[in-house]
């Protein structure tokens, strides 16, 4: 197929790799070596009984070879890609007519070379046309309008039945992607948040608000709490820090701070020979140091001891009391059983629920709510609280579709260079911009 | 000897593949990586137990199972996107050495990918479709509202927009809207589509706010993705109603004063106001689907369904032979679809925008919708009424008092159709007057009065045995208590006027100290007996009560 001139043997042909530049090099020399492996750029190049396999629109610009032109007046212009090139092979009748005009015997080799650039071209030219299609190939996706039935239905029902005759087995169903989640995929806001709401729906919404907000500072409190208990005097540093700045950058602005100056400054007496020692460390109560192995192995056997005692004695008092046993051994069956229970529940709620994905957890947004006198009058004069793109991207959280993120400052490691490839500044400079 | 198991070598370990070795396994970068799971619907999951996944550490980390990655493999649109990057690169080179021919040829063959067969492999039938179309009205809704420089590409949101038009259109020509809910944050509409509803979100007239941590690559990911279906879901709609698709106006338009020839189409069919052609080319009948009766249904759920058939029903008949006139400070095309999808007709200025069908001095107009303090030019025979009055109409199902809702005055609650009021919804949400925000400022609810919607009934009751007689009162009163304690929003019975209401408030009070009285009074065995079944009867209110709840709830997102 990609010989270009039948009438000379095939020479033999070099396999070397072409992933290296010198294996290039070394090709080059030997242009017979070249010819079965040719690209499409070699073909357009030698016009002479060569043709152009173009796998691109028909709008594009292309050179035909003549008695491709001719072919497609034959066959009338607009035909698709694949019949272009299948229809454009037939290059035994450019040739004379006599012994060499007849196709070439071709080895099993050849064939194999031949026939595979052929089917890739082909493939690509035939998804190309599908994708290049103006639209789907039909509107009515789910088959509303009565048509026959389509081929690809037959045969998709043909390996069906004959999957369920060899295997005696209905087909397993297949498992779609349907999130498991319970919430609904457009919240509605509760009925406080109307633009003129109730004033029971309102007092509610606020209430909620509030609830939520006070857990907020009870949250901050018990931090600070434990800030303090942790390291006191640091849990308010830094409001005391603050505070220090602010005095200090302000001196000086009030006149009445130079007034006062001079009586202010009291000089104390700062004993600067010892260096100022570090607060004392809160020892806690931990045990002075771990008992030797040997006081630990005694005190073991000692309770071991004590614990068997017990359980000996505990024995004969149980078969006393074998009925009120048996009720409490009822009752710690319902437990567990109750307890199971909870557990599936607990599972279930889970399942259903907002998943755990990645670093982030799920926050549930707070509610959007207006105060009394943000209210609007009308409808006209509303201004509108939160936002709707906000509440889709949590909405896809809360079914576990989308996992949450945190926007990170994207810093550089390194500082950014600009360089132009070696290759690409020879260019740059030949070509004209 | 047996092998010695060696771990994480089944099990979760072998079921789950974290995101990055699924990045690898795929040779994806991440950014297409997540365009390919939005699209083919893989979402990432969460194994029980991660150190068992993670071979024993407990960082966290991304998973997906392993099935699915492999079932990712298998798809075409990856090779695609792989194409998209090859291609990209090669309009990099090409921009940055000047070759500005080979830059514009390659932007003319840049690959295109459809998405029509992962539609048909996620969604096999239409019923699945719709069951998912609530998050792909909410999305296309947003984006069609977007404005071009956010970086959007702008024929993505002129396609969600021509989309919801469309949609919009058919729920009008099927009558299928049930619900409006205006909130700061939008309107909520609820529609029977197909006997699903289907819940979505419009925002807003006002500029959108500029979200920060939303990220816009993968929300127009999923609308590339829900854009495809909408266009799918439709074409099955209007067939179904028999309208022609791609839609066609059944009139003549004339666009000379708004817009140009080739964008009329889509500005008049914006409007909304627009009939539609059918199928075999006339204009469409507009023949809604009437929701079905079946008599034979079990007792339990007959009423429900019952109640709300009938509710549809007249819901769909609400406007018909209404004619409304829009001022140009309302809402126009929410109005417009709200009044056309209950049958009334709409029109408004010509200098509003295209669509109007009458002129505002049209005698047959019968209400006007103002948002503005109106001054003495009012024309006679029609009642002019502010916006929520519609919305509120449409939520009841039956034509509310105009006069509440008179403009400069401010009116009755908006309340939220989507909440579950007590015992009121099979007689329309909005029959029972909660009293609005600004009367009550006045006069304070009587606490009383809200936690006893329908006790009087049971009191009627009479026993031979006091006790018993006196327990079960007492037990009724207590009832009634827990049970408005349990549910948070408590509507008020109807009061019509102050003077009654406060009438009924003293009768109750001391019917309410009587039975105190009379608790007090009982001997000391019979106040056992009392407390026990106060308890039980307590208890069984508190279960019923949740049950009740809960199947509303459950009524409510069916």
């Amino acid at each position: 197929l990609f010989q270009a001139d039948p009438a000379k043997p095939a020479a033999k042909r070099l396999r070397l790799s072409r992933n290296k530049k010198k294996t290039w090099r070394k090709l080059s020399r030997d242009v017979d070596n070249l010819l079965p492996e040719q690209t499409t750029a070699e073909l357009i190049r030698r016009r002479s009984g060569g043709f152009f396999i173009d796998v691109g629109e028909p709008g594009q610009r292309r050179r035909q070879s003549r008695q491709q032109q001719q072919q497609a007046k034959v066959e009338g212009s607009g035909s698709s890609a694949t019949s272009r090139i299948l229809s454009g092979l037939r290059c035994h009748e450019s040739l004379p007519s006599g012994a060499a005009s007849a196709p070439v015997a071709e080895s099993k080799r050849q064939k194999k070379f031949n026939s595979r650039p052929l089917d890739r071209l082909v493939k690509h030219a035939a998804a190309a046309d599908q994708d290049k299609a103006a639209g789907p190939q039909t509107m009515d996706l789910w088959g509303s309008d009565p048509k026959p039935e389509s081929s690809a239905d037959t045969d998709i029902k043909d390996l069906v039945l004959h999957q369920m005759r060899c295997t005696r087995q209905a087909p397993v169903k297949r498992r779609f992607r349907t999130g498991t989640s319970s919430a609904p995929a457009c919240p509605v806001p509760q009925p406080g948040a109307s633009y003129n709401p109730s004033l029971a729906d309102h007092e509610a919404m606020l209430a909620a608000a509030t609830q939520s907000e006070l857990v907020k500072e009870s949250r901050a409190k018990r931090l600070h709490g434990q800030m303090e208990r942790h390291f006191p005097g640091t849990a308010g540093a830094a409001a005391a820090l603050a505070a220090a700045n602010d005095k200090e950058m302000a001196a000086g602005l009030f006149e009445s701070d130079s007034e006062g100056e001079g009586d202010d400054i009291v000089d104390k007496e700062v004993d600067d020979s010892t260096p100022s020692e570090p607060p004392p460390v809160a020892k806690s109560d931990q045990p002075a140091g771990r008992t030797s192995s040997k006081q630990n192995a005694e005190v073991r056997r000692q309770r071991a001891q004590a614990a068997e005692l017990k359980r000996r004695k505990r024995q004969s008092v149980d078969l006393d009391r074998l009925t009120e046993l048996s009720r409490q051994v009822g009752r710690s069956l319902a437990a567990g059983d109750r307890q199971r229970q909870a557990r599936l529940a607990k599972r279930r709620e889970r399942a259903s629920g907002t998943k755990r994905l990645g670093r982030h957890r799920f926050e549930e947004p707070e509610a959007e709510f207006k105060l009394a006198d943000e209210l609007a009058p009308s409808l006209r004069q509303l201004r509108p609280e939160g936002d709707l793109f906000v509440d889709a991207v949590k909405s896809y959280q809360r079914r576990s579709m989308l996992e949450p993120r945190s926007r990170t400052a994207w810093r550089r490691k390194y500082p950014h260079k600009r360089y132009r490839k070696k290759g690409l500044e020879a260019s740059a400079d030949g070509e004209a911009k | 000897m047996t092998k010695m198991k060696k771990k994480f070598t089944r099990g979760e370990a072998t079921t789950f593949i974290s995101r990055k070795q699924a990045l690898k396994r795929l040779q994806l970068s991440l950014n297409d990586f997540r365009r390919l799971c939005i699209l083919k619907g893989v979402y990432p999951q969460e194994p029980v137990n991660r150190r068992r996944v993670n071979k024993g550490s407990s960082t966290p980390k991304v998973y997906y199972h392993l099935k699915d990655i492999q079932f990712l493999g298998h798809e075409r649109v990856m090779q695609k996107l792989r194409d998209i990057k090859a291609h990209l690169k090669k309009a990099k080179r090409a921009k940055e050495r000047g070759e500005m021919h080979t830059v514009d040829r390659l932007q003319r063959n840049f690959p295109a990918y459809t998405l029509d067969h992962i539609i048909r492999e996620r969604y096999p039938a239409f019923e699945d479709a719709v069951r998912d179309l609530d998050d792909c009205l909410c999305l296309c809704f947003l984006f069609s509202r977007l404005p071009k420089e956010r970086g959007v590409p702008v024929e993505q949101i002129r396609l969600s927009a021509r989309l919801t038009v469309q949609f919009l259109h058919w729920v009008i020509a099927a009558r299928a809207l049930r619900k409006v809910f205006v909130s700061i944050k939008g309107y909520y509409f609820e529609a029977d589509v197909n006997g699903v509803s289907v819940v979505w979100s419009v925002p807003h007239q006002l500029g959108l706010h500029d979200p920060a941590d939303v990220d816009f690559k993968i929300l127009r990911t999923f609308n590339e993705f829900y854009t495809t279906m909408l266009g799918f879901v439709n074409y099955r709609l209007y067939s179904s109603l028999g309208l022609a698709y791609p839609p066609a106006l059944a009139n003549e338009v004339d666009p000379s004063d708004y817009c140009q020839t080739g964008e009329a189409h889509e500005e008049f069919m914006a409007s909304l106001n627009q009939p539609l052609l059918s199928r075999r080319g006339g204009e469409a009948e507009g023949n809604p689907a009437e929701p079905d009766d079946f008599p034979d249904e079990e007792a339990e759920g007959a009423e429900a369904a019952s109640a709300a058939r009938r509710k549809a029903r007249a819901q769909q008949r609400l406007f018909n032979g209404c004619r409304f006139f829009l001022n140009r400070e309302t809402p126009r095309q929410i109005l417009c679809f709200v009044i056309r999808s209950c049958g009334g007709e709409v029109s408004w200025s010509p200098l509003s925008g295209p669509g109007s069908r009458y002129p505002e001095s049209d005698q047959r107009v019968t209400h006007q919708i103002v948002d503005r303090p109106l001054g003495d030019s009012r024309l006679s025979g029609r009642a002019y009424v502010q916006p929520q009055w519609v919305f509120d109409c449409v939520n009841s199902g039956s034509l509310l008092p105009t006069g509440d809702y008179a403009p400069g005055l401010p009116p009755p609650p908006h309340l939220s159709p989507f909440a579950a009021y007590s015992a009121d919804d099979a007689d329309g949400g909005d029959e029972a007057a909660q009293l609005p925000y600004s009367a009550t400022r006045s006069a304070p609810p009587d606490p009383v009065e809200l936690r006893r919607p329908s006790a009087a009934a049971e009191l009627e009751e009479e026993d031979d045995d006091e006790a018993e007689d006196a327990a079960k009162r007492e037990a009724a009163a207590a009832d009634a208590a827990q049970v408005g304690k349990q549910q948070k929003k408590q509507k008020k019975p109807s009061v019509v006027a102050e003077g009654t209401q406060r009438r009924t408030q003293d009768a109750k009070q001391a019917a309410a100290e009587e039975r105190r009285l009379r608790e007090m009074m009982l001997p000391k065995k019979h106040k056992q007996l009392y407390k026990k079944m106060v308890f039980s009867r307590k208890r069984q209110a508190r279960e019923s009560a949740q049950l009740a709840e809960k199947k509303q709830k459950r009524q409510r997102t069916a």
